[in-house]
């Protein structure tokens, strides 16, 4: 645990969102609770660099005891059906990324049912600094080539 | 094409609890503040009260991003950022080492400390580090537990932030019988309300506004005052205790909505104070009456939407519907235990509108055009409504007495396309002696108004010549007002 009297400094996590959520038209759906996608969101617009469509499908205490991703499930098919988005990042947050949801597996399951190609973004912050976030989020665009 | 269906939903009559409530779609944006939010939001404002949020670098970045957004204040506020290793081993030692070290240098004399979603997911027990660390620091330690995976938005945040100040407070030496706690103002502006004027003109003392403007002592003090004032719904669990572990009384002015139910408050508190506020109070009283049966002459059968909105959603269609307004779906965050009365009031009006969750705007654009209201309430800007009249609540007095019945019943009558804008654009529009249609407001009240509203004075006051440019240059003008439409 590290004290700070100022900002922190920024993880993984958060650098692959702001990086995400500049490429326009882009399609984020965070599986976790609301309240961190409203800071980002809220993050975001203030630096004026929020292009994509960024959501997310809350979670509460029964999906986190049985692992449900029902809601994932019908907030894909939502998100398609209001954008017909080419790609749709799928990201874990801190919550999911602790208790271990397979976003991987999930996506994979949930790509034959979807037109758009599912990315699972795994990260849950822990992995590293905003920059690591960044370069990992430039590489994962020119896989899909997307570009901010 | 249609994207949502509105028979998905529950109608009033079948909500009993939060659960009842869905969204009409599976997203959410921006999506509900948190906990961390509220306990964050209320927390800071109290002058001398170290602040800890302990979680990962988002809550903790985030928590103090929005603070500085929000309030301008965050000198007292810590971050406590967890790792991999703390989630897996545990973070004892080293919240004990910081805890340690806010003391040492920074001498509180109170530290709350907040927990998150990940610190709640593994258990670790805040609580009783705390209460073992206490007897080796100099400040007060309190924890408040948050996570958003167990409640719905900020709301439970502030309550329980209210809820844990109680530890600070100390039996007192003696009562001043003439005096009151206003508990849950988050507006510092408190003097300029109705309740405050109609007091400290009866010669009574206003002992401590909480949080806002509130400081460590002041909350020590609570206790000495002769009953607590309830100015918001979070600050009820706070006047529980109060009254359970000081006996002291406490009189709620945020759950009135009928200008019957505010007289019995004033007459309450009156009694409890041994005052007469009865000129006072029957003046008031009589001409939000009359204000109340000439807007209900207009709007009697008039339809509306309640979207997205700072006011508790059910407590504004309640008091429309007192209005005879019928709602026809009622967007809302949360389901909280004081709602229920308001569900009852909707019911007995003869109303069943469907209930949603808020989600994202697509689902209200739907219902809009679908349910085709003559009004609908949001905060949000949906452009040309047509026939449709937009109105905004969110800036709407500061809920202590007829004031905000006034102020609410002004805003729907006169009937005009003049509603769609919020008391922030007419401002401007009168400064600028232009607009689409009069105001009913002169300057001095919309000047009382910008005192009332922090935001706005805080504008005002980053720029003391503004007042006089905007006068003199209109494009100016139109320059702050999409500023402050950015800010929404």
């Amino acid at each position: 645990m590290k004290l700070y009297k100022s900002y922190p400094e920024p993880n993984d996590r958060m650098g692959m969102l702001r990086t995400l959520g500049a490429v326009k038209d882009a399609c984020i759906i965070e599986f976790g609770t609301a309240g961190t996608t409203h800071f980002a969101v809220k993050a975001m617009m203030q630096q004026g660099g929020l292009q994509a469509n960024l959501y997310s499908t809350g979670l509460d205490d029964s999906e986190i005891t049985f692992g449900s991703h029902k809601k994932l499930e019908q907030a894909i098919r939502e998100a398609e059906s209001l954008h017909e988005p080419k790609h749709i990042f799928i990201m874990a947050s801190s919550v999911t990324a602790v208790i271990g949801i397979d976003l991987g597996s999930i996506c994979t399951m949930l790509q034959d049912k979807t037109k758009a190609q599912l990315i699972p973004v795994t990260t849950g912050g822990f992995r590293g600094d905003f920059d690591l976030g960044v370069k990992n989020a430039r590489k994962l665009l020119q896989e899909t080539g997307l570009s901010v | 094409m249609k994207n949502y269906d509105l028979k998905t939903l529950k109608k009033l009559c079948h909500i009993e609890k939060e659960a009842d409530i869905k969204p009409l779609s599976a997203l959410q944006s921006p999506g509900s503040h948190c906990p961390l939010f509220g306990a964050v939001m209320t927390a800071t404002a109290i002058e001398d009260l170290a602040v800890v949020v302990a979680g990962t670098e988002e809550c903790t970045w985030y928590s103090r991003n929005l603070t500085s957004m929000k309030q301008g204040r965050n000198e007292n506020l810590f971050s406590l950022v967890v790792s991999k290793n703390d989630l897996t081993f545990g973070c004892q030692k080293k919240l004990e080492e910081s805890i340690m070290k806010i003391d040492e240098l920074y001498k509180p004399k109170a530290l709350l400390i907040v927990t998150t979603c990940v610190l709640e997911l593994i258990g670790e027990d805040f609580e009783s580090i705390a209460e073992s660390m206490q007897n080796r620091v100099k400040a007060e330690l309190m924890v408040v537990r948050t996570n958003h995976f167990k409640c719905s938005s900020q709301t439970t945040g502030m309550e329980d932030t209210l809820d844990a100040l109680s530890v600070l407070m100390k039996a007192p030496g003696s009562v001043e019988v003439k005096s009151v706690n206003f508990l849950g103002a988050m507006n510092p502006y408190v003097e300029n309300s109705e309740l405050y004027r109609l007091l400290t003109k009866q010669g009574i003392k206003i002992n401590s506004v909480v949080p806002a403007g509130g400081s460590v002592d002041e909350i020590q003090s609570l206790p000495e005052a002769a009953v607590n004032i309830v100015t918001d719904r979070t600050a009820l669990k706070l006047a529980e205790t109060l009254q359970s572990d000081f006996n002291m009384e406490y009189i709620r002015f945020d759950n009135t909505i009928d200008p019957e139910g505010l007289k019995e408050a004033y007459v309450n508190l009156a009694g409890i104070l041994e005052i007469n506020l009865s000129r006072e109070v029957g003046e008031l009283y009589n001409s939000a009456k009359s204000k109340l049966e000439a807007a209900e002459k207009k709007l009697k059968g008039k339809t509306f939407l309640w979207g997205r909105s700072k006011m508790p959603a059910f407590k504004g269609s309640a008091f429309l519907c007192s209005l005879g307004m019928r709602p026809l779906m009622i967007e809302t965050s949360e389901l909280h235990e004081s709602d229920m009365a308001y569900l009852d009031t909707i019911r007995q009006s003869g109303a069943d509108p469907y209930v949603s969750r808020v989600s994202i705007p697509a689902p209200f654009h739907e219902a809009l055009a679908e349910l085709k209201p003559d009004f609908f309430i949001s905060h949000e800007y949906f452009g040309d409504s047509g026939r449709m009249k937009q109105l905004n609540f969110d800036h709407m007095g500061g809920g202590t007495g007829f004031e905000a019945l006034n102020e609410m019943t002004d805003s729907l009558v006169p009937l005009s396309s003049h509603n769609r804008f919020s008391m922030k654009d007419r401002l401007m529009m009168k400064m600028s002696g232009k607009g689409p249609e009069k105001s009913s407001r002169t300057p001095e009240m919309m000047m009382q108004k910008i005192n009332q509203n922090p935001e706005m004075m805080r504008m005002f006051q980053e720029n003391p010549g503004l007042m006089q440019q905007m006068k003199e240059n209109p494009e100016k003008m139109r320059e702050m007002k999409d500023k402050m439409r950015g800010r929404r």
